[in-house]
């Protein structure tokens, strides 16, 4: 159990809002670059278990700081509040925390501040080029890395020895063993494919060279699920899924968390903060899991599934002062190593993937494993090219309706994806993008 | 068949109850509707109170602070309306009905940014009255009363009060409000019911946690615990025991005021 000490801010503490007037558009004025000092505190909204300690660490190395950390909630909610202040022109706080496939989104409604004015630049060589990349958009930089979520396959190691199968390597092994696990007991499974999970196809149609999604300037968007990336996930997956070697249950539900526990599913394709998710939630499954590099199709090719950044939105009336904390936050080391052991993030710095120390540490959860040694081999196999659609929340949100009714129903994936890609082109073309694709 | 019924209302507040008892690996290592070898309600009740410095607690004072006073002023402004129209002849009382039987219709969401942006243009936002303001405007309520005052205020009645000389308000207060009280009692348990359970409002107009109520508190220890986001914790156990300290206070009220909602519900049914 791991147990927060967050404190909220007090109640009496009413957030410093400017009430008079709009200030939106506020990401041209003061560039003066790190050195301005802010009236009154600086809000930052974060959902981060635990991040309080880095933030304390700020100010007491940066004398005259205030930072306000405020949880307005996670995932959706954190977002639905977000674009409610952003819409309304007051009330944003002043640094947020963005995961990289929101920031396309958030960028193009002029929402968050271009980091380059402020330095940012400077920093790339501190952080891994998987997470650099996700943070930068048509030119700039739009959030500092915090986090990242390269893709590795967490398994059983006793399923896999009881039933004598190696552990697969590619994804054609990966079907091989499928069938042989799923033949030893039809209520078992290598694992389970969530008919929700967005986020996780994505990422193995990034991996298999997949590129649906391809936004030029601010208004040329290409969705296109032809190309021969999709056709090569499409042709695995049917196999998988036809052949019921996979089953289609929904991820972090209560029936696949104990499915997991009592050994119904065999692996878990994640990013690399899949096995302390786990450890928190099956704590009494400690030393019967190990990480292996993910399946792949011949090439070592790694996609990232997850991670965020620290953004500073255009509301904001001391951006200076903003970016500088976001810049901090994330590349210094002594905050990045906080955010590594108190609220057990993969980091997304290259200093601390290249200390001895931390890549030597073992993780009693995997039965010892030095597990982060696996999770620096896979950042470093991450793909580029990859981009995300600019209204990511609806993308997530029509995939259960067209790819999700192909995988309940284990009817031909491709057709899932195209009726998935005509949904979005028609989305797109209502607001206002000029659609390419078919 | 009534039984099968039965089960479908009753399993899911069974399941709460049962699964209040078990800790997170016991939430896992058994079966749903049966209970786990350790018995940790206890536990889980006293870890729900003091978690993140006890701020359940704090979620569960304004939830109450919220429905009380926002369900008294609108059942009390439904009472003051309805029986203002039903028995008051005024031009524009058609347009009137319109009106409120259109508002009925239109869906909250619609008009988040717009309640947004007015609390925020007259400094509201992130205060109690954020939630308790909007949840004064009943238009169902106001609606009932006014049906019910037209049935249950006898007009006879009225007009020997003002033949004894008594004030338009003395007569509301004395004379209609004693005939309305069944009406009343359905409207404050209706809105009630309503803003304790209320999720998108006070999610929009409160940023502070501070403020927060149980419906979007425990919504947000929900996402820590499936890591909406990344960064996950473990407090499903407390999701699960917050969720059942929430729904008996509702319950409570239910039981005290159902004698009043029954009789209001029968009134009327027998010409005199």
């Amino acid at each position: 159990m791991i147990r927060s000490r967050s404190t909220f801010a007090a109640a009496s503490v009413a957030l410093a809002m400017a009430l008079s007037a709009c200030s939106g558009g506020g990401g041209g004025g003061g560039a003066a670059g790190g050195g301005e000092t802010c009236d009154g505190p600086l809000a930052f909204w974060t959902w981060v278990p635990n991040i309080q300690s880095a933030v304390d660490l700020y100010e007491q190395t940066h004398p005259g700081t205030d930072i306000e950390v405020t949880n307005v909630g996670q995932g959706d909610e954190h977002y639905t509040q977000l674009r409610t202040v952003l819409t309304a022109g007051t009330g944003a706080p002043d640094a947020v925390q963005m995961e990289f496939k929101n920031i396309p989104g958030f960028t193009l409604t002029d929402s968050l501040v271009d980091l380059s004015q402020y330095g940012a630049a400077e920093l790339e060589n501190q952080f891994l080029p998987s997470a650099w990349r996700q943070v930068q958009f048509g030119g700039g930089i739009y959030g500092i890395p915090q986090d990242t979520g390269p893709m590795i396959m967490l398994y059983r190691p006793d399923i896999f020895d009881s039933l004598g199968i190696p552990v697969p390597t590619t994804w054609d092994e990966y079907i091989e063993a499928g069938r042989r696990i799923h033949a030893s007991d039809p209520n078992r499974f290598i694992s389970n494919i969530g008919p929700d999970d967005a986020g996780g196809i994505q990422s193995l149609l990034w991996q298999a060279g997949a590129r649906p999604f391809r936004l030029e300037g601010e208004s040329s968007l290409t969705i296109d699920f032809s190309d021969e990336g999709a056709a090569r996930w499409v042709q695995t997956f049917n196999t998988l899924v036809s052949e019921q070697l996979v089953y289609p249950e929904p991820a972090f539900t209560d029936e696949w968390y104990r499915g997991l526990a009592d050994g119904r599913y065999a692996t878990w394709v994640a990013g690399a903060w899949a096995p302390t998710f786990l450890q928190t939630v099956i704590p009494q499954t400690e030393g019967q899991w190990r990480v292996a590099p993910m399946p792949n199709y011949g090439e070592p090719v790694v996609p990232e599934n997850g991670g965020s950044s620290v953004a500073v939105t255009t509301q904001s009336e001391c951006p200076a002062a903003a970016a500088d904390f976001a810049k901090w936050l994330n590349a210094d080391p002594a905050a990045a190593k906080l955010l590594n052991d108190e609220s057990l993030l993969y980091p997304a710095t290259s200093a601390l993937v290249e200390d001895p120390a931390w890549l030597a540490a073992p993780m009693p959860f995997l039965g010892g494993q030095q597990a982060n040694q696996v999770y620096v081999a896979a950042s470093k196999q991450v793909s580029e090219g990859w981009q995300y659609t600019p209204f990511q929340d609806y993308t997530e949100s029509v995939f259960p309706d067209t790819v999700g009714q192909a995988l309940v129903n284990r009817t031909d994936l491709q057709a899932g994806l195209n009726a998935w890609g005509e949904r979005l082109r028609g989305y797109a073309t209502e607001q206002g993008f000029q659609v390419q694709g078919s | 068949m009534l039984l099968g019924l039965l089960a479908y209302f009753l399993l899911p507040l069974a399941w709460l109850v049962i699964n209040s008892t078990k800790s997170t690996a016991g939430l896992f290592q058994s079966f749903g509707l049966w209970f786990a070898s350790d018995f940790h309600l206890f536990e889980n009740v006293r870890e729900t109170l003091t978690y993140q410095g006890g701020i359940y607690g704090r979620w569960f004072l304004n939830t109450v602070l919220y429905a009380v006073a926002g369900a008294g002023g609108a059942a009390l402004l439904a009472a003051l309306g309805g029986y203002g129209v039903a028995k008051f002849d005024f031009p524009g009382r058609r347009l009137l009905l319109a009106g409120v039987l259109g508002a009925v219709m239109v869906p909250a969401t619609a008009l988040a940014i717009p309640t947004y942006l007015l609390l925020s243009t007259v400094g509201l936002v992130d205060t109690p009255f954020a939630v308790i303001i909007p949840s004064l405007a009943s238009p169902f309520g106001l609606y009932l009363m006014w049906i019910y005052a037209a049935a249950a205020v006898p007009d006879e009645l009225l007009e020997a009060a003002r033949i004894d000389g008594a004030s338009e308000l003395r007569i509301f207060w004395s004379v209609a409000m004693r005939l309305l009280a069944p009406g009343f009692v359905t409207v404050l348990l209706f809105q009630l019911v309503h803003v304790w359970n209320n999720y998108f409002l006070p999610l929009i107009v409160l940023n502070n946690p501070a403020w927060y109520p149980l419906t979007v508190g425990l919504k947000q220890w929900n996402e820590q615990a499936y890591g909406g986001g990344g960064g996950s914790v473990a407090v499903l156990n407390l999701v699960i025991t917050g969720s059942l300290l929430a729904i008996i206070p509702l319950i409570a009220v239910f039981l005290v005021l159902q004698r009043y909602w029954q009789s209001g519900l029968a009134m009327g049914g027998v010409k005199q």
